[in-house]
């Protein structure tokens, strides 16, 4: 069971429970307090009233109901759904299963070259060399703290982004490989 | 409400058993039980009698098609409902997509009421179905599902957080809003009658 917190005071936190309190979400001690300023407070009384008419006007206006023809073939649709959807995935395993009795020496051609490429893009990003700086500078010789904030790395540079809290001082490092 | 689900789950849970055991006659039983209700839910979020008769049915057959990775540690219809709503919300936002100017509220929602209405309800019914109509249809459509998942399934904030996935404040909070909303639209369009 959860329990409902409410953070206001006097006619704004009774107000802000009223809905709850209709729903029957407001227990014990906190729905008695409702209920004893509500038998005290005009405004909240009213309030009460407003709630409890529209949540009667909308059970009786939202009551919408399947039509008699559309209940009866409810079930006989979802079915057909139920069927193309196996059958979409059906086909599919079977158009695989063809493919690879018709034309075995393409499909294994295909599924190399396929894998050839994932192993090139997966080694690429994985063997990529990566500057990894300590996260912090030590200090030396009395110099100021400094914390690196960032780093990003391209193919030919590197660009570090380092602050000195002491001093509130921003420095952007880059590192740029020497063209030959 | 008048039809709570809670009453339902302990044969619900036999009927998601036989389910996953292949038993698609006991799917069919789930089905007929949570149908009108589901209907009602996707109605409200969409307001339009066909979309919601769709995103209904795709929910079954979604919920059918997944029933294995259903883990009963909720009810049948909160796992239902959460489908439901899920999708309901995405066809709202494909449809602003499509078309932006029209909003999440669709056109003529009295019009589309008519479809559904109980030919034998009466004049005052249908008229306050109508006003009710068009001012939930003003209210943003996550106001308007917990209040669909409050008012029409009687659902605790408990489990309209469960199935809209956030927190009870949140419930609360767009509940807080949706009623203010209604009181202000519905107090407006009195006066001005």
């Amino acid at each position: 069971m959860t329990t409902l917190v409410f953070k206001r005071s006097g006619c704004a936190a009774v107000r802000a429970r009223l809905g709850p309190y209709l729903d029957g979400q407001v227990r014990g001690a906190k729905r008695q307090s409702v209920e004893a300023h509500v038998d005290s407070c005009g405004n909240c009384s009213a309030e009460l009233q407003r709630l409890r008419t529209l949540r009667d006007e909308l059970r009786r206006g939202m009551a919408v109901s399947i039509s008699h023809q559309d209940a009866e073939q409810f079930w006989e649709k979802v079915e057909r759904r139920i069927e193309g959807a196996k059958s979409t995935q059906q086909g599919i395993a079977d158009w695989v299963r063809e493919a690879f009795q018709l034309y075995p020496k393409f499909v294994w051609g295909s599924a190399a070259a396929l894998g050839v490429v994932v192993a090139f893009v997966a080694g690429d990003l994985l063997l990529r060399p990566t500057i990894r700086p300590p996260a912090t500078l030590a200090p030396m010789n009395g110099a100021p703290r400094t914390v690196i904030e960032s780093v990003e790395g391209g193919p030919n540079s590197s660009v570090f982004l380092l602050s000195t809290p002491d001093q509130q001082l921003k420095i952007i490092w880059v590192l740029e490989q020497e063209r030959s | 409400m008048g039809s709570t689900p809670e009453r339902e789950t302990a044969d619900d849970h036999e009927l998601v058993q036989r389910t996953k055991v292949g038993d698609r006659s006991a799917f069919e039983t789930l089905v007929r039980r949570y149908q009108d209700r589901a209907y009602r839910v996707a109605y409200q979020i969409l307001l339009h009698r066909e979309d919601a008769l769709d995103v209904a049915q795709e929910a079954f057959a979604r919920a059918y098609l997944s029933i294995d990775r259903f883990r009963q540690s909720a009810g049948f219809y909160t796992w239902l409902y959460r489908i439901l709503v899920n999708l309901a919300i995405d066809h709202t936002r494909a449809r602003v997509r499509t078309n932006p100017l029209n909003s999440d509220a669709p056109r003529s929602v009295a019009a589309q009421r008519d479809v559904t209405g109980d030919p034998g309800a009466s004049l005052e019914t249908k008229e306050l179905g109508e006003r009710i109509a068009r001012a939930v249809a003003s209210l943003p459509v996550h106001q308007r599902t917990a209040l669909t998942l409050r008012e029409i399934q009687g659902l605790s904030y408990e489990e309209i957080a469960r199935i809209m996935n956030c927190s009870i404040g949140t419930v609360m909070s767009r509940l807080y809003a949706a009623r203010q909303k209604l009181q202000q639209v519905l107090g407006d369009e009195a006066r001005s009658a």
